[in-house]
């Protein structure tokens, strides 16, 4: 028995070594390839897609959604989708946002009822992607 | 009265010659102990305010510190400008007072204020000033490396490297007397280090609170009163302090079913590095950096060689591998190069001066008594600095540079006049006796000699009404000329005439032209016989030069000051806000070896983030780069240029500042922000004031000669916040504040006592370890209490934790919040720039209502000191007008003098334009000074045809003006020669070290010099024949005014 866990731990070992070593080449290699850190062009927070930008402008209970190529230009309108839900903290489920599509960005607005924070989680939809991304950003209406 | 000096001297002539030489001897004396300097003192008066406030986000620092203490300061008289900055556990905030406010009376009022801030300040939180300091105050740098090839290997650790630092170099270094800081930056703070598992609480039971009251009583002696025994007494002590890691390891912190519990049970205990918000290294390599302040006033050439005479001292002390290097950053060197640049053009002008005087007066003795007035003075000149307090720098030695020609030309005109005398004299059949002779010749030209040493001093008092930093520069620059101006006035008046008594007596040979002067007196005859009868075309000739040199004023740049040429180079990088200190590090790193390829570096210093004790708060995403050049190789600005691309190509999105370390700081001086361009846009909201600040970063972006461009780094760093929730925590008796200050211990860490080893002291330090607060799930899982009933209360239970990100600094500016878009200026004028820059934000970037735009930095000084220079200058001038009009008592002879200044100008702008092709400040005060020059010629020519006149019988003729002419011809090119040759090197001195701001005024005085001298000799006869002779007839009968 004492002989089994033995060899069953060296080959656990092995096994999470090679694991881990891919692990670390993909996350290097991923790393290369990530998208810029760049600064938010309207001040507000920044989030990569695969080829572009999402900002997020909160000032009070109104929310500015801007998205960018990948050389922060803005993207055309009409190739973009956005959805968005929040989310409070400590309660179930998300909350539906209404978003309008303006000249160069997407508008909503969350009442937070006071609370020190919520979750933004915002579906976006370009059409040169096949399927629509998930992003989430911390909006704290107080600040 | 004037006359009464001259008899005294003429009187007591061993005397005057006895006080010279006492004079000369202790001018001698003076000059050489004076404090040596590359500029006046021209820092302003600032006080620095740090406040620590631990753990807190730079908004809670600006609401809860920065806020308060500015609402104290505000209305504190003679403040001009109140900024601040809050950074991460924070607050600097620097209170900046008019020019010429008195530093220490200054500091009393901060202390009022900050005395009653502290009510509105959070507990335990206290504003410090910063100690006084001086732009200039920091003047050197040292690189402090292990290097292990020198010893075998035995290369010491990054922690014995900054100990050895802190605790050998910096005592030795802190008692040369003049230096009065020396921060280090780099290696590792040495620390005793108990770093806890949250895990092994949990499995003693135990919690932070608990953990956090025993450990801080972990150090402490107390006394025991006193024992009397044997009619002694004993003072009696309880020794409790920890001496090792093994005291502290033995230290009780809680019971676990009744067994101690120690702290090697739950942490573990070693000696680490205190938590770096800021590293140095030296070429690329790891090194510990060491920036050495001196005192306001202290002699930095002096405190240079003490500290390398100190670390000579030391060097065997320290262990083989230990290289310190005292050559990173000397200013020093930079003053050595730029004063003995300027004593070299001193020297060199003194020797032209000589060589003009003999050309012209072809007499040694002559030539010797007028040139003895050159050293007489300046040694004068050295006591008025020490009882100004003015220190040698090339602003005072560039007044006396612009002197040189002066100082002689009161001479000149008395020896000339009494050498031709005395002639007269021992020609006579009655003569008289030498001294009378001497006394009347002397007298006879005191008028002249005084009227234009007064004009001339007329035109400094401008300078001594600059404001702000032209007016630190220029007011010892007229000092100084003023000085040696009024010594040579004092030698013209006693010295000279005492001199020519011992050495012109006996017979005089009559004083013939040399050939040079006989041919300029027949050039000029055949000139004016040509101009005289045609005083329409000339006098429009002169105009229409005077019209076509203004037409090429547009066509020239204009700048605050020349661009200082000091030898080295800091260079900024600027990292995007929220990058860590490791990354930081590599980049800085990275950075240090491209600017390496450039084969005219010699070496380069880095420091990034902050010291412990430094006043600069920088965050650790900003590195400041020293570098030293070797001498020769290809231009400095191609040089920069070169490093700056690379740096860019390179590192890309990093913002990059090339700059030289005193012009960084005149930059901030001048608008708090280290760049020539400073654009400020100020508004309530954080959000929008980034905005709108990437607004203006690209619409400004592509604007020609605007280089370095970048918005100021406060940009949004991620956080983890743990919000605390009081409704949660009151369920399990905990209040707000003591789950965080729970947490601050835990997750922040606290110095709980210190160790000493011999005299050293290093903190005990107290911290959560590293697997206690990896991720958010650990920190979730911290234990915080354990209730009666033994549950545990975990952080989670009375928390919201979750990640966000917030400001890693807010800027204010006098009370509003504002940021700052920053730019250099390469190979184009600021004032061009600005308009440009300002003519595309009114086009592009809209502002709402609130938010608001200021160009400041050296484009918002040099408008203020134009504005002034040309505002003082214009009364400098009526000033001019009104002492003529007293002497002459007629407004057209007035005018006829002033003429003269156009004629100057011409000059002035063309040789500007063939050179520069800027109008700095510098360049401003040439112009005046020009004024003062010119306007002496005019004199000279004009009182002698009134002389001429009044008596020696000649009427008002052509014949008369011509005559008149040709005597003047010889005083008036000498002076003109004498004066422009003595400024000659500082002409061919552009970027040099030291001529940099004196260049510019000696090419506007040579220009006008060389045209008002031309044209002088030609127009002002002209002038003075077409519209002279009422005026001038006048004079003669003495009928100019009606008087009482």
């Amino acid at each position: 028995m004492k002989r089994f866990v033995q060899t069953l731990s060296v080959f656990v070992l092995v096994v999470s070594s090679i694991v881990g070593g891919l692990v670390a080449n993909a996350h290097e290699g991923k790393e290369h390839d990530a998208p810029k850190v760049v600064s938010a062009p309207k001040g507000g927070i920044i989030q990569p897609l695969h080829e572009g930008y999402v900002e997020v402008v909160a000032k009070g209970k109104d929310l500015k959604i801007y998205v960018y190529d990948k050389d922060v230009k803005p993207y055309a309108m009409a190739d973009v989708k956005v959805e968005a839900k929040a989310i409070l903290p400590r309660t179930k489920g998300p909350i539906d946002l209404l978003v309008s599509a303006k000249s160069d960005s997407f508008e909503s607005s969350f009442d937070a009822k006071g609370a020190h924070r919520y979750t933004l989680v915002l579906s976006v939809k370009q059409t040169s992607e096949p399927k629509p991304i998930d992003l989430k950003f911390t909006i704290e209406p107080r600040k | 009265m004037l006359n009464a000096l001259i008899r005294y001297a003429l009187n007591h002539r061993l005397l005057v010659v006895s006080m010279t030489a006492a004079l000369v001897v202790y001018g001698a004396i003076t000059i050489s102990k004076l404090s040596i300097d590359v500029f006046p003192d021209i820092t302003k008066p600032t006080v620095t305010i740090m406040t620590e406030a631990h753990g807190m986000a730079p908004e809670e620092v600006e609401t809860r510190v920065t806020l308060p203490v500015e609402s104290y300061l505000n209305g504190l008289p003679g403040v001009e400008r109140l900024r601040s900055q809050s950074g991460i556990g924070l607050s600097a905030i620097y209170v900046e007072f008019e020019w010429g406010t008195d530093i220490y009376r200054a500091r009393q009022l901060v202390q009022e204020k900050l005395n009653l801030s502290k009510e509105r300040l959070p507990k335990d939180v206290t504003p410090i000033m910063g100690p006084v300091g001086s732009l200039m105050g920091q003047i050197q740098q040292i690189a402090v490396t292990t290097n292990s090839e020198v010893a075998d290997g035995d290369a010491l650790d990054p922690l014995e490297l900054r100990s050895l630092a802190d605790w050998v170099i910096r005592p030795r270094l802190m008692t040369i007397p003049g230096i009065s800081q020396v921060i280090a930056i780099g290696g590792g703070l040495k620390q005793y280090q108990i770093l806890v598992s949250a895990e092994k609480l949990n499995r003693y039971q135990l919690t932070i609170e608990q953990i956090d009251h025993e450990l801080a009583q972990i150090s402490q002696n107390t006394t025991g009163g006193f024992l009397e025994r044997d009619k002694a007494e004993y003072l009696v002590r309880n020794i409790g302090v920890v001496r090792d890691l093994e005291d502290v390891k033995k230290t009780l912190v809680g019971l676990h079913f009744g067994r101690p519990v120690l702290v090697e049970d739950i942490a573990e205990v070693k000696i680490g590095a205190r938590l770096k918000r800021g590293d140095g290294s030296y070429n690329g390599k790891p090194s510990v950096v060491m920036t050495i302040q001196k005192q306001p006033g202290a002699d930095t050439v002096r405190i240079t060689q003490d500290i390398e005479k100190a670390l000579e001292e030391l060097r065997p002390a320290l262990p083989k591998s230990v290289v310190v290097n005292p050559d990173v950053f000397k200013q020093a060197d930079f003053i050595e190069s730029s004063i003995s640049g300027i004593l070299g053009k001193l020297q060199f002008g003194t020797v032209l001066v000589f060589v003009v005087l003999f050309l012209f007066l072809a007499n040694l003795r002559m030539s010797v008594i007028t040139l003895t007035a050159i050293p007489v003075s300046f040694l004068f000149t050295a006591i008025v600095f020490k009882l100004f307090g003015l220190t040698v720098n090339t602003m005072t030695l560039g007044g006396l540079a612009i002197a040189i020609g002066e100082l002689v030309d009161d001479s000149i005109v008395d020896v000339e006049n009494i050498y031709r005398r005395l002639r007269e004299n021992s020609a006579s059949e009655k003569p008289r006796s030498v001294l009378s002779v001497i006394y009347d010749a002397s007298s006879e030209v005191r008028n002249s000699i005084v009227l234009a040493t007064v004009i001339i001093a007329l035109v400094f008092l401008p300078l001594f009404n600059l404001s702000g930093l032209e007016g630190r520069l220029f007011a010892p620059l007229g000092v100084a000329y003023l000085a040696a101006l009024f010594a040579s006035l004092l030698v013209s008046l006693t010295l000279t005439p005492v001199l020519c008594s011992f050495f012109l007596k006996g017979n005089l040979k009559e004083h013939k032209d040399t050939s040079l002067v006989t041919w300029l007196k027949g050039l000029d005859r055949k000139v004016l016989e040509w101009a005289l009868p045609r005083s329409t075309l000339v006098v429009g000739l002169a105009i229409g030069l005077f019209v076509v040199a203004m037409g090429l004023v547009p066509f020239m740049g204009r700048d605050f000051l020349p661009k200082f040429n000091e030898g080295t180079a800091m260079i900024s990088l600027v990292a995007t806000p929220g990058t860590s200190l490791t990354e930081s590090n590599r980049i800085g790193a990275q950075a240090e070896n491209l600017i390496l390829q450039s084969p005219e570096v010699r070496s380069v210093s880095r420091k990034t983030g902050r010291a412990e004790m430094d006043e600069h708060a920088m965050g650790v995403n900003v590195s400041e780069v020293d570098v030293d050049f070797r001498e020769g190789g290809r231009p400095r600005e191609v040089v920069l240029n070169e490093i700056r691309t690379r740096l860019k190509d390179a590192i890309p999105g990093i913002g990059v500042n090339v700059g030289q370390p005193i012009s960084h700081l005149i930059d901030h001086m001048l608008s708090g922000v280290s760049a020539a361009l400073a654009i400020k846009v100020f508004g309530p909201d954080l959000t929008t004031l980034r905005e709108k600040s990437f607004e203006i970063q690209a619409a400004i972006q592509d604007v020609k000669g605007l280089v370095d461009l970048r918005v100021e780094s406060q940009g949004l760093i991620p956080q983890v916040k743990i919000h605390v929730l009081r409704e949660e925590a009151a369920r399990f008796g905990l209040s707000s504040g003591e789950v965080t200050k729970l947490l601050e211990a835990a997750f922040n860490g606290e110095a709980l006592a210190q160790v000493l080893e011999e005299t050293r002291q290093f903190d005990v330090f107290f911290q959560f370890d590293q697997n206690s607060r990896a991720s958010m799930e650990k920190m979730e899982s911290t234990v915080l209490k354990v209730m009666p009933d033994g549950r545990r209360v975990l952080l989670k239970d009375v928390a919201d934790i979750y990640e966000t990100t917030g400001p890693n600094e807010i800027n204010r500016e006098n009370s509003q919040r504002r940021i700052v878009i920053s730019g250099n200026v390469s190979g184009r004028d600021l004032v061009s720039l600005v308009g440009e820059i300002q003519k595309r934000v009114e086009e592009k970037v809209q502002l709402s209502e609130g938010y608001y735009v200021v160009y400041g930095g050296q484009f918002e000084s040099q408008q203020t000191a134009t504005r002034n220079v040309l505002l003082f200058g214009a009364l400098a001038i009526f000033g001019i007008a009104l002492v003529l009009y007293g002497h002459f008592r007629s407004k057209a002879i007035t005018a006829q003098i002033m003429a003269t200044i156009p004629l100057a100008f011409i000059g002035g702008i063309g040789l500007l334009f063939a050179t520069d092709r800027t109008i700095t400040v510098a360049s401003l005060v040439g112009f005046i000074t020009l004024c003062g020059v010119a306007s002496r010629n005019g004199i000279m020519m004009i009182s002698h045809y009134l002389h001429l006149m009044k008596y020696e019988g000649e009427t008002f003729s052509r014949e008369m003006i011509v005559r008149g002419s040709q005597e003047r011809l010889v005083p008036v090119m000498m002076t003109a020669l004498v004066a422009s040759l003595a400024l000659m090197p500082l002409v061919f001195a552009k970027g040099q070290p030291g001529s940099e701001v004196l260049h510019p005024v000696a090419v506007v005085i040579v220009g006008g010099l060389m045209t008002s001298t031309l044209l002088d000799v030609i127009v002002t006869p002209v002038l003075f024949y077409r519209f002279g002779r009422r005026s001038a007839e006048h004079y003669v009968k003495d009928e100019g005014v009606e008087q009482v």
